[in-house]
C-alpha cells in the first residue's frame, strides 16, 4: 500500500506537472573513474541513470585525448534506452587549449522523462578509430579522442506544454468549479472505467478544496484527487460484481461494462480507451458484430504491443533476459545491447504474427524473422544495414520459429553452457503442453568443466540416461533439446562444442525421427494440435488471470476446433477467446473454499 | 522518544559528525532517562542458500571457541561475540512424502516452521515467527520489519520441481499466502528509509502525512461500500488491502510522533551494483543505521535466493552456485563452494563490525542484538536438514547469550526451539509452541 501510495503521488505528479521542481538542479556524472560509465566499444559508452523529474537538463560530454592535427569532426549520437535523442560534430583535432592531459567538452539540452533510463554516447562512422586495434592506443590521450564522461544536470522547467496534462485539463480550470468539477468526473470515468454517479465526484472534489486551503493551486488540487483515484480499489481491483456472489451454481454474464476492462487488460493491458467505454456503456457491446469489430480494432492498434511484451513475455519466458548472466569469458559477445535486440526480434515477430493474421505454426517455422544490423550479423546474415528493425526473409535452414530466436535460447541456457535437458523441457512446457514431471532428489549435475573438452554433453547426458529412472523424462526431454544444440547458450549458430562436433540428430517417443534442427522443427508442425492447443490454454489462463480448471475443457475443445478449421490463424485464436463463455461470464463462490487460490497482485495499470 | 523535546536531532546531526546518524537513544540526549531507558534488543537473519562444505563451517569440538573454521575466519575479530550452534534441525525441510524439492522446502520453511504446499499457484504457508515478533513489538518503530535481499524477488514461476518462486525468494511470511518480498534495489531501500532523498521541510511532511491520511480514509470508505457485494475471494483481497491501508495509516502517525528525516549521511545511490560486495556493503549499511536509529528492529536478509545460481566471478568462479554444491566429492567443485561459503561471511563479518563498533549504553550495539547467520540445508550436495549451519552474533541484551563457544544440542532439535527463545528475548512471552518446536531452546545463556 505505501508503495502504491508513492507510486500515485509519483505518476499523479508526472501527469499533471503541477508540482514545482526542486529550486537548484542537480548535477550527476557518470564516469570511468566510478565505474558509472560502462565501455562498449573504443566508440561507444553507456551508463545507466535515473532521471528524477521530467524535464529539461544539460548533458555534458567530456571527451579526452586528441588525434592528429588534420583529423576530422566525427558524429556523435546520444541515445536513451536505444532511442536517438541528437547529434552533434565532435572536433577531433588538438584544441590548441592547454591542459594537463587534452580534453574537450560539448553540451546540449534535452528533454528526459523521469525513470531509470540507459544512456548511450556513440562517434559514428568513425573511419579513424577502425585503424586501431590496441586498447592501449584507442585510449591513450596523445592518439586518440574518446568519449570519457557524461554529465546530468537539471532538473529545468521545460517550456512545451506536457501532452497528459493537456489531455488531463479538458477545460480551463481558471473559469471556475464547473469545468474543475468536469475535469475530476472525467478523470474518475477513466480510472474506475465505468460510469461514476455525482456523489463520487463530490467526494474527490473534496481534495481540490483541501489542496486549496493549505494554499496549494487549484491544479495541484486536480493532482491530489487523481492521487486518491489511483489508489483507490476502484482502480486498483479489477471489479465485478455477482448478483449472488456466494452462490456457485449461478453462472451469469458480465456486463457489457466489465467485458470492456477484461477486453482491454486483455489485448492492451490497460484501461478501455473512450470508445470501446462509449460502446459499453450505451449496452452494444454484447453485440457479437460490434463486439468482433472492436477486437479487431484492438488487435491492430498500437497499445497491442503491451500484448506482445506481456504475453509473449511470460508465455516464451522473454522476461527472464533481464536476469540472465551469461559468462562473459566463455560469451564476450553478450552485452545490454545485444540483448535488447534479441528481445526486440521476438517481441515483434510476435506482433506481426498478430496483425497479419498469420498461422500459429509461424511460431513454430517461418521464412522470416526481425533484425537490425547487429542481430543480422550475429545470425550470419548480410545486407541488413542501420540499427533499425525490419522484417528480413530467411534464404537458409539456419533460423526460423522462435526456438531459433536468439531471446528463446538465451533463456532456456546455463550462463556457462546449453543444457538439452531445459531446452527440452522448454519445449514441453510452453510449446507442446505436456512438462515433465520434477525430477528425483540428489540428482548430480553434469561437471560443466568436463562438458566440451573431455567427454562431449550428448555422451554425458547419454550415460545419465542409462538409469531407466532417469530415462523415462530424460529420452522426451533430451531429444527435443539436441534438436536445437546447433546453438550456443546465447543463440549463436555452432557446429562445433568445444572440440566435439555437434549432433544434433534423435527419435522422438513417437517414433518419428529428424536429423536436422530444421527437420526438427518439421516434426514439431506435424503436432499442430498439440501446439495450438497449448497456446490456447496459455492464452486463456493470461486472458483470465486464473489457471486453466478440468471445466474450462469444453471451452477450449471449442476454441481449439474453430482455431484449427481456420487454418490455425492467430487472430481467430483471440476473437474465439474473447467469444469463449469463460471469457464473457462469472459466477458466485462458496463461502466453504478455504483454499481459494491467493490474490494475483495487480499491477497498476500503465497510463 | 523523549529526547527529542530537549535537543533538536537535526541540529544534534550536525555537529555529531559522521559517526552518529539520528540517534534516539544517545546517552547526552537523555540524561535523565538513563537509569530507565532499555536499549531495544534487534534481531536479524541472514540466510545463505545451497548449504555449506560443512568441514569449512563445523569445528570438531565443543565449549570455548578456538581458531575458526575456515568459512567463518572474517569472524574471527568477533569471536567471542558468537556462538556457534550445532544439530538444529528443520524437519519440515525434508520430503515427507512430498518428492523432490528440497531449495524450495527448506527456504519455505525456514522462518515458519511450516511444511509448505508443493505448487506453483496455490502458495500456501504460515506466518513467520519474525513476523509474530513484528505484529507484537513492531508498532514501536517506524517499520514493523524490514526484508532485504541481494537476488531475485520473482514470486512465481517454478523455482524448484514444482515449488513456486515464492518459497525460494522469501524468507519472511506475513501469513498463510502472503510473503513479503525482499527490497534488492538500493535505491528502492534508501527512498523507504530516507524518503526520496529530496529533503522536504517540517510543513512540506506535515502536509504531505495530511493529503495521505484523507486518501487513506476516502479508501478505506470506498472498500467497505465494495465489501459487501462481493464473493469470499475478492473479500479476502479487499481485506488485504484493508490491512496494509491500516499499516500505513501507523507508519504516518509515527512518522508524524517523530518529525525529523535521518539524514543517511549517503548519496542516494543509482541502480543495483554489478560488485557483490558492493552491493552488499550498500543494503548492509542501510540496514546499520535503519537499526541504529531505532527505524525497526527486525530485519530478513536473503543474501541471495534459496538455489541460487549466481556465479561468483568476484572470486574467479564462473559457475553458478547451485550446480556446484552438486560436487559429488570432487575436490577442485567443493574447493569453489568452500570459497563462496568463506566470501558470504566475509560480507557479513563487515556488517558486524560496524554494529560492534557503536556505541551503546555502555557496551556496544551487537551486544543488543541477535544477529542469525545460516543455511536452510546442511549438507548441499545430499540436500541434508539436520545439524543446519548457524551462529548468532550478539548478546540479545542483558548480557543473555553466553557468547565465545560453540554449543552441540541434542541431536534433531526443532529449529523452532530457537525461534521461541528469540520471541521471548524480543518480547513475546506467550507463545508457547510455534512451528514442529517441543520447547525452548535452553542453554543460550548458560555458559
Amino acid at each position: 500500500m505505501e508503495k502504491y501510495l508513492n507510486a500515485a503521488e509519483a505518476i499523479a505528479s508526472r501527469a499533471m506537472g503541477a508540482d514545482p521542481l526542486p529550486k537548484k538542479p542537480i548535477e550527476v556524472t557518470a564516469d570511468l573513474k566510478t565505474k558509472t560509465l560502462r565501455r562498449l566499444d573504443f566508440s561507444t559508452v553507456e551508463a545507466s541513470h535515473r532521471v528524477d523529474f521530467d524535464g529539461e537538463y544539460t548533458i555534458r560530454l567530456g571527451f579526452p585525448g586528441e588525434r592528429s592535427a588534420n583529423a576530422k569532426p566525427v558524429k556523435m549520437g546520444f541515445y536513451m534506452d536505444g532511442q536517438l535523442l541528437n547529434t552533434i560534430d565532435v572536433e577531433t583535432k588538438p584544441s590548441g587549449l592547454v591542459y594537463f592531459n587534452p580534453f574537450s567538452d560539448a553540451e546540449m539540452r534535452l528533454f528526459l522523462p523521469e525513470g531509470d533510463h540507459v544512456f548511450r554516447a556513440a562517434f559514428l562512422n568513425d573511419e579513424f578509430i577502425k585503424t586501431i586495434t590496441d586498447p592501449k592506443e584507442a585510449y591513450n590521450d596523445k592518439k586518440n579522442k574518446y568519449i570519457g564522461s557524461i554529465t546530468f544536470v537539471g532538473p529545468f522547467p521545460s517550456k512545451v506544454e506536457k501532452a497528459s496534462r493537456k489531455r488531463i485539463l479538458i477545460c480551463d480550470p481558471k473559469t471556475g468549479s464547473a469545468c474543475v468539477q468536469k475535469i475530476v468526473a472525467n478523470l474518475a470515468h477513466h480510472a474506475y472505467r465505468r460510469p461514476v454517479s455525482s456523489a463520487e465526484v463530490t467526494a474527490l472534489m473534496k481534495f481540490v478544496a483541501m489542496a486549496k486551503a493549505q494554499g496549494q493551486s487549484t491544479e495541484q488540487g486536480i493532482q491530489l484527487a487523481l492521487e486518491a483515484m489511483l489508489v483507490s480499489p476502484e482502480f486498483l481491483f479489477r471489479i465485478e460484481r455477482d448478483p449472488n456472489p456466494t452462490d456457485p451454481e449461478r453462472v451469469h454474464r458480465v456486463s457489457d461494462v466489465e467485458l470492456a476492462s477484461r477486453l482491454s487488460y486483455f489485448l492492451w493491458s490497460s484501461t478501455p480507451d473512450d470508445e470501446l467505454l462509449t460502446l459499453a456503456e450505451s449496452g452494444k457491446l454484447k453485440d457479437q458484430t460490434i463486439l468482433d469489430a472492436q477486437v479487431k480494432r484492438m488487435m491492430t492498434d498500437k497499445k497491442a504491443g503491451a500484448f506482445a511484451d506481456n504475453f509473449a513475455g511470460q508465455w516464451l519466458e522473454i522476461r527472464n533476459l533481464d536476469s540472465v548472466k551469461p559468462d562473459p569469458g566463455k560469451f564476450p559477445a553478450w552485452n545490454p545491447d545485444l540483448k535488447d535486440a534479441m528481445r526486440t526480434e521476438t517481441s515483434m515477430f510476435f506482433q506481426h504474427v498478430l496483425a497479419e493474421n498469420r498461422p500459429i505454426s509461424d511460431f513454430i517455422n517461418a521464412k522470416y524473422t526481425f533484425l537490425n544490423e547487429q542481430l543480422a550479423n550475429y545470425y550470419g546474415i548480410k545486407d541488413v544495414k542501420g540499427p533499425d528493425f525490419r522484417k528480413v526473409d530467411l534464404t537458409t535452414e539456419e533460423r526460423g520459429g522462435v526456438l531459433t530466436h536468439a531471446s528463446v535460447l538465451t533463456v532456456s541456457s546455463y550462463p556457462s553452457r546449453t543444457s538439452p535437458t531445459i531446452r527440452g523441457k522448454y519445449v514441453l512446457n510452453n510449446i507442446l503442453g505436456t512438462p515433465p514431471p520434477p525430477p528425483p532428489p540428489d540428482v548430480p549435475a553434469l561437471d560443466d568443466a568436463k562438458v566440451g573438452s573431455e567427454v562431449s554433453l550428448r555422451k554425458q547426458l547419454e550415460a545419465h540416461r542409462n538409469n531407466p529412472v532417469c530415462a523415462s523424462c530424460h529420452s522426451k526431454m533430451d531429444v527435443l533439446g539436441f534438436g536445437l544444440e546447433n546453438y550456443d547458450a546465447i543463440g549463436k549458430w555452432r557446429t562445433m562444442d568445444g572440440k566435439f562436433p555437434i549432433e544434433v540428430g534423435g527419435t522422438m517417443p513417437n517414433g518419428k525421427s529428424f536429423k536436422t534442427g530444421a527437420e526438427m522443427r518439421q516434426v514439431l508442425m506435424d503436432s499442430m494440435p498439440q501446439v495450438s492447443r497449448c497456446l490456447t490454454e496459455k492464452i486463456m489462463t493470461y486472458a483470465l488471470g486464473r489457471g486453466m480448471q478440468p471445466y474450462d475443457n469444453r471451452a477450449l475443445d471449442q476454441i481449439n476446433r474453430a482455431l484449427t478449421t481456420d487454418d490455425y490463424k492467430f487472430q481467430t485464436l483471440i476473437y474465439e477467446v474473447v467469444r469463449s463463455l469463460p471469457f464473457q461470464s462469472r459466477r458466485g463462490e462458496a463461502v466453504t473454499t478455504k483454499n481459494a487460490p491467493p490474490a494475483k497482485p495487480k499491477e497498476i495499470a500503465s497510463k | 522518544m523523549i529526547t527529542k523535546k530537549k535537543l533538536s536531532r537535526r541540529t544534534l546531526l550536525r555537529g555529531m559528525g559522521s559517526a552518529a546518524i539520528a540517534l534516539p537513544f544517545l546517552d547526552a540526549m537523555s540524561p535523565a532517562m538513563a537509569a530507565t531507558t532499555k536499549m531495544p534488543v534487534r534481531m536479524a537473519f541472514f540466510y545463505v542458500p545451497n548449504g555449506m562444505i560443512l568441514d569449512g563451517w563445523n569445528p570438531n569440538y565443543e565449549g570455548k571457541l578456538q581458531e575458526l573454521p575456515r568459512a567463518l575466519k572474517a569472524l574471527e575479530p568477533f569471536r567471542d561475540d558468537m556462538i556457534h550452534l550445532g544439530n538444529l534441525t528443520h524437519n519440515t525441510g525434508r520430503a515427507l512424502l512430498d518428492g523432490a524439492g528440497d531449495h524450495g522446502r527448506c527456504c519455505g520453511s525456514y522462518l515458519t516452521g511450516i511444511q509448505v504446499k508443493k505448487s506453483m499457484v496455490e502458495i500456501k504457508n504460515g506466518i513467520s515467527f519474525d513476523q509474530i515478533v513484528a505484529n507484537r513489538i513492531g508498532k514501536q518503530t517506524r517499520f514493523p520489519s524490514l526484508e532485504l535481499g541481494m537476488e531475485d524477488a520473482r514470486q512465481a514461476g517454478d523455482c524448484d520441481s514444482g515449488y513456486s518462486c515464492a518459497y525460494t525468494n522469501n524468507l519472511a511470511w506475513r501469513n498463510e499466502t502472503q510473503p513479503l518480498p525482499p527490497i534488492l534495489d538500493p535505491r528502492a531501500l534508501f527512498e523507504r528509509l530516507f524518503g526520496t532523498g529530496l529533503p522536504m521541510t517540517p510543513e512540506e511532511r506535515v502536509r504531505q502525512s495530511k493529503y495521505r491520511r484523507s486518501i487513506l480514509d476516502f479508501v478505506t470508505q470506498d472498500t467497505h461500500k465494495l465489501e459487501s457485494t462481493l464473493g469470499p475471494t475478492d473479500r479476502r483481497k479487499l481485506d488485504e488491502y484493508l490491512s496494509s491501508i491500516r499499516e500505513v495509516e501507523r507508519q504516518i502517525a509515527r512518522a508524524e510522533n517523530d518529525n525529523a528525516q535521518i539524514d543517511p549521511k549517503m548519496d542516494k545511490p543509482y541502480g543495483i551494483p554489478a560488485d557483490f560486495a558492493e552491493h552488499f556493503k550498500m543494503m548492509s549499511n542501510m540496514m546499520a543505521i535503519a537499526l541504529q536509529a531505532d527505524q525497526t528492529r527486525i530485519v530478513t536478509f536473503l543474501m541471495t535466493r534459496e538455489g541460487s545460481s549466481r556465479p561468483y566471478r568476484e572470486l574467479g568462479i564462473p559457475d553458478g552456485h547451485h550446480p556446484l554444491t552438486h560436487h559429488r566429492n570432487q575436490a577442485e567443485l567443493m574447493e569453489k563452494v568452500r570459497m563462496i561459503n568463506a566470501y558470504h561471511v566475509q560480507q557479513f563479518a563487515s556488517f558486524i563490525e560496524k554494529l560492534k563498533s557503536t556505541k551503546e549504553g555502555d557496551g556496544n550495539m551487537l551486544d543488543n542484538s541477535m544477529i542469525v547467520y545460516g543455511a536452510g540445508l546442511s549438507d548441499g550436495n545430499a540436500h541434508t536438514h539436520e545439524d543446519l549451519p548457524t551462529i548468532i552474533v550478539g548478546k540479545g541484551g542483558d548480557n543473555y547469550i553466553k557468547t565465545g563457544r560453540r554449543m552441540l544440542v541434542r541431536r534433531e532439535t526443532p529449529m523452532c526451539n530457537l525461534f521461541l527463545t528469540m520471541m521471548d528475548r524480543m518480547g513475546v512471552h506467550d507463545v508457547e509452541n510455534f512451528g514442529d518446536s517441543t520447547g525452548k531452546l535452553e542453554g543460550l545463556d548458560l555458559s
